[in-house]
């Protein structure tokens, strides 16, 4: 099952998705933050919080494109959905493939290690000695996770661990799972 | 193929679209037929409440681990109704007459190539639409139309 | 031999400095400018600039070769497309490595401008920039 994921998402890369320079979507989302940095004048929480938001905003639309260009159908268990979110999902939009690891002994929390982040080519964080500390430049990541999930009945919560941009040796992500959504019933029924 | 109407449900459970074509002599100077009508909520209602009871039945009877049971279609004496749902939570229905069997490829491609690529990605139409608004895009009403309408 | 290298912003502000020593021929890398040397290697290059603004009109290429010479010691520019000017104060004339090393440094320029939080004309305080800088030293003078 796992080649046949790896094989199907390589063709939706190949053929199925439009592809836009990868300096220019790298830039851009460098000026987001750059610019949400001087607007915030340095608030690097409040600059993590408008990332994540604008994150999730992303997430709740991408999450219907992922549906229809690859025509999945319910995950089975969250085990599945951490195959799928990091080989297809990421590999569809980033043409990255993170690694799953460090599940809990209760299944619901996992680790997706990033090796390279297209977001953050060519990024040095500023020299301040809170930058390094308190911002995490890719926030917008953890936003489009919760997102999307959310829209399929899954609630999460991301979060960063590590990241390269700032001195660790490898960019990590954590999710963890909630709970799962009810389906809502109409209105004036049990 | 006759289509005789095309539904939208989304995941709060409100009718967000319904296209009704009628019979028309010269289907090629015309198509005419009732969008997002008044007085078909209470229609959308029943509609929903059936495929929304069924859904459930087909989760219920029949689900396994591997695979989940969805609702497909179902037939009356003078139409068949033909059920999509996305993970998302979307539900679009079509009610065509009896000889068509399967539409199921025909919902899948109005969800992603029209849908998707028109009211999702449209940043100014809303991901949650408010209990009574409607899908109001031309744009979508009328690739709906070029899809589904008699041709 | 010793080399000063200087980056000058569009509003003739230094954004980068180095001294560089020689390791050809067994020298070991560590700048030997005498002391009055070093306060007047800064005044050399600007004075240079000025040449540098005349010359660059002239030449179709970014690299301008030796562009002044002060008692012994030459000048040598190259120009970014955006008008940054890379300065280096030298004694010996070596026109091709001179060129490859200000061409590398270009690169260097350019990662650094595609840092979103790098505005131009801002100094460069990265310390992997400067390492990158000796390194490039090493390899080409």
């Amino acid at each position: 099952m796992n080649k046949g994921i790896k094989a199907s998402s390589d063709d939706i890369w190949k053929n199925r998705v439009d592809k836009v320079n990868a300096e220019l979507f790298t830039l851009t989302y460098g000026s987001v933050v750059a610019q949400l940095v001087r607007d915030f004048k340095n608030d690097y929480q409040k600059v993590n919080q408008q990332l994540e938001k604008m994150g999730y905003n992303i997430g709740i639309r991408l999450v219907e494109d992922f549906l229809a260009k690859t025509g999945t159908g319910r995950c089975q268990s969250f085990k599945d959905t951490a195959e799928v979110v990091s080989k297809v999902g990421f590999k569809v939009f980033l043409n990255v493939t993170p690694q799953v690891t460090n599940w809990t002994s209760d299944g619901k929390t996992f680790s997706l290690i990033l090796d390279e982040n297209p977001l953050a080519e060519f990024v040095e964080l500023p020299d301040d000695e809170r930058a390094k500390k308190e911002l995490w430049y890719s926030n917008v990541l953890t936003g489009v996770l919760k997102g999307a999930l959310e829209m399929v009945q899954l609630e999460v919560d991301v979060n960063f661990v590590s990241d390269v941009l700032r001195g660790d040796d490898r960019t990590e992500l954590r999710l963890q799972l909630i709970r799962f959504l009810k389906d809502e019933m109409p209105a004036g029924e049990d | 193929m006759t289509i005789f109407s095309f539904w939208i449900f989304d995941r709060h459970c409100n009718c967000i679209y319904s296209r009704e074509w009628t019979q028309v002599l010269n289907p090629a100077t015309e198509s005419s037929g009732t969008i997002n009508a008044k007085a078909n909520e209470d229609n959308a209602k029943l509609l929903f409440g059936v495929l929304f009871s069924l859904r459930n039945i087909a989760r219920k009877v029949g689900d396994t681990p591997e695979q989940e049971n969805t609702l497909n279609s179902f037939a009356t004496a003078k139409y068949r109704a033909h059920f999509y749902e996305s993970p998302s939570g979307l539900r679009l229905c079509i009610l065509s007459d009896l000889e068509t069997q399967n539409l199921q490829t025909q919902l899948r491609d109005v969800y992603s190539n029209i849908y998707v690529e028109h009211i999702v990605k449209n940043p100014l139409s809303p991901v949650d639409f408010k209990p009574g608004s409607k899908i109001t895009n031309q744009r979508f009403i009328r690739l709906v139309d070029r899809y589904l309408g008699p041709q | 031999m010793s080399y000063y290298l200087a980056l000058i912003g569009t509003t003739d502000n230094p954004i980068y400095e180095a001294e560089m020593g020689t390791y050809r021929q067994g020298g070991d890398g560590v700048p030997k400018f005498s002391a009055e040397m070093k306060e007047l290697n800064p005044f050399i290059v600007h004075a240079a600039i000025d040449i540098v603004e005349d010359v660059q009109w002239r030449s179709n290429s970014l690299y301008l070769k030796a562009v002044d010479e002060f008692y012994g010691y030459y000048i040598s520019a190259f120009v970014t497309p955006g008008n940054i000017k890379f300065l280096l104060l030298h004694e010996t004339k070596n026109d091709e490595s001179i060129r490859q090393f200000f061409n590398d440094v270009n690169d260097l320029y350019v990662k650094t401008v595609l840092n979103p939080f790098y505005n131009v004309n801002d100094p460069i305080t990265s310390a992997v920039f400067d390492l990158k800088v000796k390194q490039l030293g090493k390899k080409y003078l």
